[in-house]
């Protein structure tokens, strides 16, 4: 008998956008075949174990992050959470249409904190900034996480899969330097928050399994990253 | 006793009276065919937002534009407008799993262009056309993609008009206010964008109360600011 096909996940050999993606497959439980593509080291950061395949594989948009799940093919992180919550675990994307909104909204304001870093880590490699930014974006997640568990009331939503991997990148960069000190031990609601997280079946496996990649929060090429 | 009106039962969106990002929301309800209450922010007197709305405003992330519908109240354009499609006209965002996700994808490169377009024309002041036509072509490759995609269908998805097609027209016109003979290169994502143009709820959006002329704010160096 024919084993059916596995959902293929394409991306860097890095934590970056890949990671959440990583997290939700292993909670979901869906079988699949990571393709990491090496993201060359210094100093030339090169990029051609991807660029020499990019052009190849039919996407319409080529790009990584990628799924191939049974011939369908899909780029853009955020469309690939959606569309793997829909297929394989729907309330993920919130049970009700007042709490799919609250889970696009956070998407969007998570991303902004990805996005908002990506200049310090990497062009200007300025950790004071990255730091100041950060602590910013934190007091507003603690303080709307206060009193909840998750986004949503109705549960954990893809937005928790993403927002945990910022919570580990920040603690990270925020405990780093003179003016390093501990997101999670400052802020006991993210500690709750993370832990909760990592202690959820698939999620506690994983990150105990030699699968879980630990290098490196940013592209290769950051001037700020957890080398 | 003094008589009391109902309370609007109407969605209501908050925004400054520009096209911007709430014009995408705007669309988005004329597309559905849903009337919506709306509270306009002028940036001569942004300390009715400032000081007095943002700071009464109990919901988690107050921002402009922000939506109210029921007992929903969010911020961030994207999810406002997939929002509104997904309330009140679902096909619009993909009638199959497979579909929404594909619609999802368009849409996201569509959500990500726009934002990237949308700093440099405040940031750059007197810019030369040099300036200009710089801006967009880091982007010409997933534009050349997005109008191969166009070239053999109608539509991102074919026939069917889709959340993703909506958000090209309006992205369209930023590409155009940047550099007008740069954009019109994109022969597929050009007539979209004018297809859209001639739809009946098209015409009453440009009609409307809550329809803007001008694309971006007031301290922007590209603008079609009269």
């Amino acid at each position: 008998m024919q084993a059916s096909p596995k959902l293929i996940f394409g991306y860097w050999d890095i934590r970056g956008l890949g990671q959440s993606i990583r997290y939700l497959l292993e909670y979901l439980n869906v079988p699949y075949e990571e393709i990491q593509y090496i993201y060359g080291g210094a100093p030339d950061f090169s990029k051609a174990a991807w660029f020499s395949v990019k052009h190849t594989l039919g996407f319409d948009l080529p790009n990584i992050p990628y799924i191939i799940d049974d011939g369908f093919q899909l780029t853009e992180s955020h469309a690939i959470y959606r569309y793997l919550a829909n297929k394989y675990q729907p309330e993920l994307l919130g049970k009700t249409i007042q709490d799919k909104a609250a889970v696009d909204m956070f998407m969007s304001f998570v991303q902004d904190i990805r996005d908002g870093s990506s200049v310090y880590c990497y062009d200007t490699g300025d950790l004071d900034g990255l730091q100041k930014f950060g602590w910013e974006k934190f007091a507003q997640v603690a303080k709307f996480l206060t009193g909840k568990e998750g986004f949503i009331a109705g549960g954990l939503s893809i937005a928790d899969f993403i927002l945990f991997e910022h919570i580990e990148m920040f603690q990270y960069f925020l405990s780093q330097g003179d003016k390093g000190e501990s997101l999670i031990a400052l802020y006991p609601v993210l500690g709750d928050y993370h832990k909760r997280f990592a202690n959820l079946e698939g999620i506690k496996e994983y990150l105990e399994s030699d699968r879980c990649i630990k290098k490196y929060f940013c592209g290769k090429r950051a001037i700020l990253n957890n080398n | 006793m003094e008589s009391q009106s109902a309370p609007s039962t109407k969605p209501l969106l908050g925004y400054w009276h520009i096209r911007g990002y709430g014009a995408y929301i705007k669309l988005a309800f004329a597309a559905v065919g849903v009337d919506f209450d709306y509270v306009p922010y002028y940036e001569s007197d942004e300390a009715k937002w400032f000081q007095t709305d943002k700071p009464s405003l109990s919901m988690t992330l107050p921002n402009l534009p922000y939506l109210r519908d029921g007992d929903l109240e969010i911020s961030e354009h994207d999810a406002i407008y997939r929002h509104v499609f997904r309330k009140y006209k679902p096909e619009l965002l993909g009638k199959t799993i497979n579909d929404q996700a594909q619609v999802d994808q368009f849409l996201t490169y569509w959500v990500k262009l726009n934002s990237a377009l949308r700093t440099p024309c405040y940031t750059q002041s007197d810019p030369t056309e040099d300036n200009r036509k710089a801006i967009i072509e880091p982007f010409r490759a997933t534009l050349d993609r997005l109008d191969a995609r166009l070239a053999t269908r109608k539509y991102h998805m074919g026939d069917d008009l889709t959340a993703a097609d909506i958000y090209l027209y309006e992205t369209f016109e930023v590409l155009k206010l940047i550099h007008e003979s740069t954009a019109n290169g994109w022969l597929n994502i050009k007539r979209v964008g004018e297809s859209i143009e001639t739809l009946g709820w098209f015409e009453s959006y440009k009609k409307s109360q809550y329809y803007a002329e001008q694309i971006n704010g007031d301290e922007a160096h590209i603008n079609n600011r009269k």
